[in-house]
């Protein structure tokens, strides 16, 4: 088995997985006596692909343990088990052992761990739920052998069923043009699932697929021939009612039955298949998107001669001709890049799904009553960015289930509701998207931050703090409030990383609270990491790009506005005291004579800000960031290099570590 | 004249690998169905010399491929190997008494699905 194969599998696993998840918490909120067959119908299914698939990918441990998980979710199927909280406790186990195995399958370390506790509940769960015997044959029933001999195990059983349950099985049968009969099959389907319950869908067709395609669908329902008639208003079909719990009823209708439909003449005929998607690896992506950015650079160069030329006046050349080609690569390659960002964009509820498993897990363990509230998860973002900012959104629900909302008791008391709330939202705002977490829990007592903060001699007792500075603190390594950790969130473990990560990412983090209201948390982050809108800045004759995501404003500054604080250059900035950097200083460049006027860029990085200290601005520009060397890889302050237009390679800076190189407790002070 | 042979299988990635297991023999040429909606689309207007098919597949599964096809006497000749699991006992059974001819279990050996297809169309 090719590699090519591994990583398609791990890509289904990864699909079917996320499914599973879905459909679980489905399940579980649906009441448990009464689970919809469609839906254990597609867990089980689901399980049976996995199986199958990790089977030939030699994913031993994954190929078992779906195995079983399919031999319980059958029982459960085909009524031989009954759904239980405990069953589905070890259901969503599995899925996230699962998870974890195919973690280390797709990172190339097979997928060896100790199944055993989890194989060993899956057993238990097996023989503690009661088997309700075997299912009766159908009797009564006025099948055709045609339509019995091809029903599966499965459909025989939910036929059964159905009749146990007293519902009336009905035939349709529907006639369709051959060229739109998915799409009408499917609206069809929508329909009869509103009333009933599909059993099996028998399609054939006549001589040749000029005549159409008929379809025999057997359904069970509650309902009369004339309200199925009814449901079905317009549809080409023919009703019969075939048996069931209501067949006197049904069948004195019979007589009554209207002459079947003509064949509808639909003018939204279409050949198209009924997949929209494809799945594409991303390392193929990867490649493509690079091949843009080397477009993008042959852009440039052509743009900048034909400026060249148009400014030295009349040549052979046509230079209007060189400018409109230009303008066309222009928007041609706009295009395409637009066209390939978009292919790598996967809405943001995929991460949004995995965290309402993380709350059903944390709200158990703490005892607490906590709803998630999703909106916006249609919000698209890429591939790499919602895989990137599933840890550091995880770190933020925990915190808000373990340090936001209050016990149950305290909640009643404080006049709130027993069930705390996290709202979770997702919108696109320009070229970012902005995701909130927000908690109507306890919010941060300032007061005891700024205790916190004087006890580690980060601030002076003579000075005054606004409300931002001092949610600066919560962002430092090791700094709580918490006077206890618990296993949930651990001591000082969060924001900081929380604020790193989002930091790579070009991103930033912003905090609000009340106390006893809640507080919210905004992250802002690019769409899209792979090509960047920069601030294109020099500094001793050196070129840099800042990412404009981390940039929230530049100034012109007066030399004589600059103050001393402890060996660190500070200007006032509205309410806050901004620390300043000097890039020339980080990277050992020659000095110039600074005039009067100064320019700085501010920078942020969650409730960090920082000035840099610049000798001009040169203007914005998309860039591709490309990863450095080795050598180079350890300078801190550079994320990655990028060319411009005139071929000249420049850095890009990595704002995360220039802040934290400026601010961090113990750093040495800027010289 | 190269065999062509239509797989009708939901999962991409077990499609994929019968697919590419088949066109490893020499002379052999694959379509690819993802639904049963799609073989019901490509079988009347194609060509196939065997359908090798998956009974597990929402809304049309594949008894009701197998039905489809050999009830049809323009294409009620076509060998139909089935792909199933160890479990689908049987869905298999029937399977085959609705006229497929043979069955493949998942996971499945390379070789085996080779053999087989071999075997059905006589080769």
């Amino acid at each position: 088995m090719g590699s090519e194969s591994l990583s398609s599998v791990i890509a289904e696993a990864e699909e079917i997985i996320d499914g599973l998840n879905q459909n679980l918490l489905a399940m579980e909120a649906s009441d448990k006596s009464n689970v919809k067959p469609d839906l254990l119908n597609s867990v089980f299914r689901a399980a049976h692909t996995l199986k199958g698939i990790s089977g030939m990918a030699g994913l031993k441990n994954v190929s078992d343990l779906s195995h079983r998980m399919e031999e319980l979710l059958d029982g459960l199927r085909m009524g031989r088990l009954r759904l239980t909280g405990k069953l589905l406790d070890t259901l969503f186990e599995s899925v996230d052992t699962l998870r974890r195995l195919m973690e280390m399958a797709s990172s190339g370390s097979g997928d060896d761990m100790d199944l055993a506790p989890v194989l060993k509940k899956i057993e238990a769960a097996a023989s503690s739920s009661p088997d309700k015997g075997p299912s009766f044959a159908p009797a009564g029933v006025e099948l055709s052998q045609d339509i019995y001999k091809v029903l599966t195990e499965y459909e025989t059983h939910r036929l059964n069923e159905n009749i146990k349950s007293g519902m009336g099985l009905y035939e349709i049968k529907a006639r369709f043009k051959f060229e739109s009969f998915d799409k009408d099959l499917v609206d069809l389907n929508k329909k009869l699932q509103e009333i009933g319950e599909i059993i099996t869908t028998l399609p054939s067709t006549g001589m040749s697929p000029e005549s159409g395609i008929e379809f025999n669908l057997i359904i069970g329902t509650g309902k009369d021939h004339l309200s199925i008639q009814n449901a079905l208003d317009g549809e080409p079909v023919e009703i019969s009612v075939i048996g069931g719990g209501k067949i006197k009823a049904a069948q004195a209708e019979k007589d009554e039955e209207t002459p079947p439909q003509s064949i509808r003449g639909d003018a939204t005929e279409s050949i198209k298949s009924l997949a929209k998607t494809i799945r594409v690896d991303i390392a193929k992506l990867d490649s493509l998107l690079n091949m843009v950015g080397e477009l993008v650079l042959t852009k440039s160069v052509i743009s900048r001669i034909s400026k060249d030329l148009l400014r030295e006046g009349e040549r052979a050349i046509d230079v209007s001709e060189l400018q409109k080609t230009s303008q066309d690569l222009d928007r041609k390659v706009s295009m395409l890049q637009g066209e390939l960002v978009e292919a790598r964009m996967i809405p943001i509820g995929q991460v949004f799904e995995r965290l309402l498993r993380i709350v059903r897990k944390i709200s158990k363990e703490l005892n607490k009553e906590v709803t998630l509230l999703i909106s916006g998860e249609e919000t698209k973002l890429d591939k790499s960015m919602v895989e990137e900012i599933a840890d550091p959104l995880m770190h933020l629900v925990r915190n808000a289930i373990d340090h936001g909302i209050e016990g149950k008791e305290e909640r009643l008391n404080g006049g709130k509701p027993e069930a705390g709330t996290i709202k979770l939202s997702a919108q696109q705002k320009g070229n970012s998207v902005v995701v909130e977490v927000e908690d109507d829990g306890a919010g941060v007592d300032l007061s005891k931050v700024y205790r916190k903060a004087l006890e580690r001699g980060l601030l002076e007792e003579s000075k005054e703090y606004g409300q931002k500075e001092l949610f600066s603190f919560l962002f430092l390594p090791g700094f709580t409030t918490k006077e206890e950790a618990t296993d949930v969130s651990g001591r000082g473990v969060g924001l900081d990383v929380v604020a790193k990560n989002i930091g790579k990412l070009g991103g930033m983090v912003d905090m609000d609270t009340e106390l006893g209201k809640g507080t919210k948390f905004t992250l802002t982050l690019p769409i899209t990491m792979v090509i960047i809108k920069a601030l294109i800045v020099s500094v001793g004759g050196e070129t840099f790009a800042i990412p404009i995501n981390s940039v929230s404003e530049s100034l012109m500054i007066k030399k004589s506005d600059i103050r001393t604080v402890e060996k660190h250059g500070v200007i006032q900035l509205r309410d806050r005291t901004l620390s300043l950097l000097w890039l020339r200083e980080i990277f050992a460049l020659p000095s110039k004579e600074e005039g009067e006027r100064i320019y700085v860029i501010v920078v942020g990085l969650a409730e960090k800000r920082l000035g840099l200290i610049v000798d001009a601005i040169e203007g914005q520009q998309e860039v591709v960031i490309k990863s450095i060397g080795k050598i180079l890889k350890d300078i801190p302050g550079i994320a990655g290099a990028t060319e411009l237009g005139n071929r000249k390679t420049i850095l890009v800076l990595d704002i995360g570590a220039l802040i934290d190189e400026a601010t961090s407790v113990s750093s040495r002070p800027v010289k | 004249m190269e065999k062509r042979v239509l797989i009708v299988e939901d999962s991409t990635a077990m499609r994929s690998m019968i697919a590419s297991t088949v066109e490893e023999m020499k002379g052999y040429v694959t379509v690819e169905a993802a639904n049963g909606f799609e073989a019901l689309r490509i079988i009347p207007k194609e060509r196939f010399d065997l359908i090798i098919t998956d009974i597990n597949m929402p809304h049309i599964n594949g008894l009701e491929i197998i039905s489809f096809v050999k009830n049809h006497p323009s294409f009620n000749t076509i060998p139909i190997i089935i792909v199933t699991t160890e479990q689908s006992e049987e869905d298999r059974k029937k399977g085959i008494s609705l006229g497929a001819s043979e069955y493949i279990i998942k996971p499945f050996n390379p070789d085996h699905l080779k053999k087989v297809v071999k075997k059905v169309l006589g080769g």
